[in-house]
């Protein structure tokens, strides 16, 4: 065999790994709500905020415990905090698209709700993050999201 | 033979020229280039901006990560953008630039006559504003006893839309306003459109600058209420005073257009000054006065009212009287309620659209007499809180 | 990263500047060359990394295959079999590439309302510039296997051939004919750089003072929604989208083709006054010219072209819009805009041909236009039913004018007017200086002007004030 044709070969071998781990990394992963939660939820300042109810999570996002199969919903009681943290394991695919539509909505009329406090608590809400892998989704406001980003990930 | 050199000397002359053309210009692009890179570099960064009253984009961290999923990149732009020298000062003239050709739209704001701005007034959707106004109606049901009122406020596109630019139609909003009077039927209703229209001075009832109303036009909609529940009020008993002349407000930012400036007055009660307590419940935070300083400061001086909008603010005061009001509002009101104080003991402000408490809990805490709401047409249009609210 | 962005222009092109033009190997012109070749390639590839992280990979498999695929092909040169083997999977790949990241997502969604099949299936991203890298590898695999040009044997030469980001993202496709001398020997100059700034400064313009200005009329009278759409401002949105469409992609061309002068390449031009023309072939040689030249070198040709019969010179042509429109984007919009133009070139050709060649001129251009036009409406709308809601708007399903329409058409005429102008090439006409220093300077003067008000309209559009309008 000669070299090119090597290489060729070894192209095209790569070509389908690359493709394979693309998708893989869309599709998500094996692991269960309780693993990938906990080192999530580790990274937020559970001094300042509390696990939330269901009630809450309703009021504020429209949908509840009972549409997913997993949620933690980490937030604060005071106005003023803005900081926040949710966990979404959805029951199927197909829901994903739903429930972020229904956090983006909430994001929006949050940050248009915001918008005449102090510039800072917008700035952060602006800052917001939302990563979907497979079923799991992860909401977030707080101050260094990429910390909490990289413990889903991670943790996936 | 002379001549064919002649012309061969002018010829290499106009090439000496065009090359010489083509050098300083191309010197003058690579000038300009690494020249606003070294003015980026130069200009140290900032942490606000003070015309965009937002918090500015800083260094991103590099990490391994942030660089493989592209998010530094990202932000490293957002950052360089925020950071680029002069950029109030190119914003700026980017407007008046556009201006000058004729156009009178910026982000969205309309650019009228004598510095007057507009925003975009809200589009009316009966179907929605028959439900909004049916939970108020049903409020006034399940609170007979109360004496309510309806202040709906119109936007300056309403009153002035002989300060629109040229050509520009905007629709007709008087059903609108007769339809929630006609809904609200159980309410003392302020006709705010009729009295403001009868003005002859239309120009002060609104600012230049901002979408909100002036405290003369506040003035206005509070002597016509102090008439409908007969308090009593008098003009001698109110003054007026300038706090500021330098205001340039919402419209101002967004269209990014910074002549004319406004003045901000405030109207307070002569016997009522220092005589009561603002108590912002949501950061336990008590003052003696509406009136926050500071925030003339800063670029909203609007926020000089009651420091912006809460959820809920009580105010005590020390009238001799056992009547107590509830008010329900958008920003309009925090120029108003400066002038109810008289005449209540106990003022709780609630904004809808912060208010997460249960509305029950708060009626039962206090006897109220009085109920009050103060929208513009604009909020009240776009509302999707208050019926919530209302129902808590 | 786009041309248009301060980033771009004040960050990475002064960095690629100066590590391209300052000399390192003062006396070794050859190796003085490799470093430029080596600066270029790795100021691409970090170019298309910093939008694309993840699909750099991409990019270099298929370059060092092709590259590889290649010097295949020229060592069998004696064996027409193999060749042909070779030159199969070489296609397959790009095409496989090609076809899996822009048209997986499309294919499975049409099987599975066909069959109603309900596979599971999240497309990935399109990576960026893919359908330009590609076509552009293939006219490489395709001359070598026909003969029409040597091979690259250096790695770097090709690797900057396919990865050179002037025209990496948006254009022009560039045959690797067309670039080969320059791969291995180009020559650097104030004239050239000079006329590569203008070149760039002028398509910097196009798109950031023209298309977007006038693109953001387009999106303010659509956002309302199609359906009340009057047909005065349905005909004013889609002459705007017809406008932004041309200056956005020329004026990316431009950049594509100043920066490509710069660096001493001569690129192909891709947009030639194409609403100039007066029928729809002319409006296609005159429109993104490189990618009609590649489907008519590649497709068209290859398929026996107009030699063989008028049956099969129809299908020719039907095979090569469609795939033309598929290129586009992968919707059932752009198929129909492809088959749209297919239609029309056919007409052309054999119905209309004697009609058309006896209207006058200045008819000829304006029927030409009204078609291109309509051809945007398909192009713009999302869905084929949106694109005939808008057809419908503009023949006054929703009544003639609406109250905003005066203001709208008042408050933009003047932007309007003068970039339909500077479309229809009224400018060009406009008697010129007779010094050719002094024009030169004239022309000079106002370039940098207008680059000076490009920074103005860049840092502009990122203005974000902190609003209250909830209040």
């Amino acid at each position: 065999m000669s070299k090119q044709r090597f290489f060729e070969i070894l192209c095209t071998v790569l070509l389908a790994v690359f493709i394979v781990a693309m998708l893989a990394g869309n599709i998500g992963s094996s692991k269960t709500a309780e693993q990938v939660f906990e080192p999530v939820i580790e990274q937020v300042d559970l001094e300042v905020l509390k696990v939330r109810d269901d009630k809450v999570l309703v009021k504020e996002f429209s949908f509840g415990a009972k549409d997913v199969e997993n949620v933690i919903y980490i937030s604060s009681d005071s106005v003023m905090e803005v900081r926040e943290l949710l966990l979404v394991e959805v029951k199927s695919t197909e829901d994903v698209q739903k429930i972020t539509e229904l956090i983006r909505s909430r994001v929006e009329s949050k940050k248009a709700l915001f918008k005449n406090y102090a510039p800072e608590q917008s700035a952060l809400l602006e800052n917001y993050v939302l990563v979907k892998k497979g079923k799991f989704i992860l909401y977030t406001v707080y101050d260094s999201p990429e910390k909490i980003v990289k413990a889903f990930k991670k943790a996936l | 033979m002379r001549d064919s050199s002649v012309r061969k000397n002018e010829k290499q002359n106009k090439k000496l020229r065009v090359t010489a053309v083509c050098a300083v210009t191309s010197a003058v692009f690579v000038l300009i280039v690494f020249g606003v890179l070294a003015l980026a570099v130069a200009t140290p960064d900032r942490e606000k901006s003070e015309s965009e009253n937002r918090v500015l984009k800083q260094f991103p961290a590099i990490t391994l990560s942030s660089v493989f999923d592209g998010s530094f990149m990202k932000s490293f732009e957002t950052y360089f953008n925020d950071q680029f020298p002069l950029r109030d000062k190119l914003i700026a003239f980017k407007s008046g630039f556009e201006r000058m050709l004729g156009k009178t739209q910026e982000n969205g704001v309309y650019i009228g006559k004598d510095n007057f701005l507009f925003e975009e007034p809200a589009r009316v959707d009966s179907k929605k504003l028959a439900e909004l106004t049916g939970a108020v109606a049903k409020f006034s049901q399940s609170n007979k006893r109360l004496k309510k009122a309806f202040i709906l406020s119109p936007n300056a596109s309403d009153i002035l839309p002989d300060k629109l630019p040229e050509a520009l139609k905007i629709p007709d909003r008087s059903e609108a306003f007769s339809a929630v009077k006609k809904a609200l039927s159980s309410y003392s209703w302020i006709d705010c459109k009729t009295i403001f229209e009868k003005q002859k001075d239309k120009d002060a009832l609104f600012y230049r600058t901002d979408h909100h109303w002036t405290t003369r036009a506040a003035y206005l909609a509070f002597k016509n209420l102090a008439a409908q529940w007969g308090l009593g009020a008098r003009d001698k008993n109110y003054s007026f005073y300038t706090v500021s002349d330098s205001f340039r407000g919402t419209l101002s930012s967004t269209a990014a257009v910074n002549d004319g400036a406004d003045k901000i007055e405030i109207c307070v009660p002569k016997k009522q000054e220092g005589k009561f307590t603002v108590l912002y419940e949501a950061s336990g935070r008590k003052t003696a006065t509406f009136f926050e300083k500071d925030k003339l400061l800063q670029k909203n001086q609007y926020e000089v009212f009651l420091g912006g909008n809460y959820d809920k603010v009580i105010i005590s005061t020390a009238a001799e009287t056992t009547a107590s009001l509830l008010v329900f509002k958008d920003s309009y009101a925090n120029c108003l309620l400066p002038m109810l104080t008289p005449y209540f003991s106990k003022i709780v402000v609630i904004d809808p659209r912060y208010f997460s408490d249960s509305l029950k809990g708060v009626m039962a805490e206090t006897q109220f007499t009085h109920v009050l709401f103060l929208y513009n047409m604009n909020t009240f249009l776009g509302d999707t809180s208050l019926a919530a609210a209302l129902a808590s | 990263m786009v041309f248009s962005s301060a980033t771009f222009l004040f960050v990475f092109l002064p960095a690629v500047l100066l590590l391209y033009f300052v000399p390192f190997f003062r006396k070794d012109r050859q190796k003085e060359f490799t470093k430029k070749n080596i600066v270029l390639c790795l100021s691409s590839l970090v170019f298309y990394a910093w939008g694309e992280p993840v699909y750099i990979v991409l990019m270099l498999l298929s370059i060092f295959y092709n590259y590889n695929a290649g010097i295949d092909l020229e060592s069998h040169e004696d064996e027409p079999k193999t060749r042909r083997r070779i030159f199969v999977c070489a296609i397959i790949f790009n095409l496989f590439v090609l076809g899996f990241f822009k048209y997986s997502g499309f294919v499975v969604e049409n099987l599975n309302s066909l069959f109603s099949l309900g596979i599971k299936y999240e497309p990935l991203a399109l990576p960026i510039g893919i359908s330009f890298y590609t076509f552009q590898v293939m006219s490489y695999i395709i001359d070598i296997y026909r003969g029409d040009c040597k091979t690259q044997h250096s790695l770097l030469n090709f690797a900057t051939y396919i990865s050179m980001f002037p025209q990496l993202i948006a254009g022009p496709i560039v045959q690797y004919n067309d670039v080969e001398k320059y791969l291995s020997y180009r020559e650097h100059n104030v004239r050239k750089f000079a006329a590569g700034s203008l070149f760039f400064i002028r398509g910097l313009g196009k798109k950031v003072i023209f298309a977007n200005t006038i693109g953001a009329v387009y999106t303010q009278i659509c956002s309302d929604g199609v359906s009340s759409l009057s047909a005065v401002n349905a005909w004013f949105a889609i002459l705007c989208y017809t406008l932004q469409i041309y200056f956005d992609f020329s004026g990316y061309s431009d950049m594509a083709v100043g920066l490509g002068k710069m660096f001493g390449f001569d690129l192909v031009h891709n947009f030639n006054f194409p609403y100039c023309a007066v029928s729809i072939k002319d409006f296609w040689s005159r429109w993104h010219i490189s990618l009609s030249s590649w489907f008519r070198d590649y497709v068209y040709i290859p398929l026996g072209g107009n030699r063989k019969g008028t049956a099969r010179t129809i299908f020719n042509i039907a095979v090569v819009w469609t795939l033309t429109g598929l290129w586009h984007g992968a919707s059932w919009n752009f198929v129909a805009w492809g088959a749209f133009y297919g239609l029309l070139l056919v007409s052309e050709k054999y119905i209309f041909k004697n009609l058309h060649e006896k209207l006058p001129r200045f008819v000829r251009r304006v029927i030409t236009m009204l078609i291109v036009i309509i051809g945007w409406v398909f192009f713009s709308s999302e869905t084929l039913s949106d694109a005939g809601e808008f057809l419908r708007a503009m023949f006054g399903a929703n009544g003639f004018a609406s109250d905003n329409t005066a203001y709208l058409l008042l408050n933009n005429m003047f932007p309007f007017a003068v970039m339909s102008l500077s479309a229809l090439g009224f400018f060009k006409k406009l008697p010129t200086l007779r010094n050719v220093p002094l024009r030169l300077a004239f022309q000079a003067a106002g370039y940098i002007a207008v680059f000076l008000l490009c920074i103005v309209f860049i840092v502009s559009s990122t203005y974000n004030p902190f609003l209250y309008f909830r209040f």
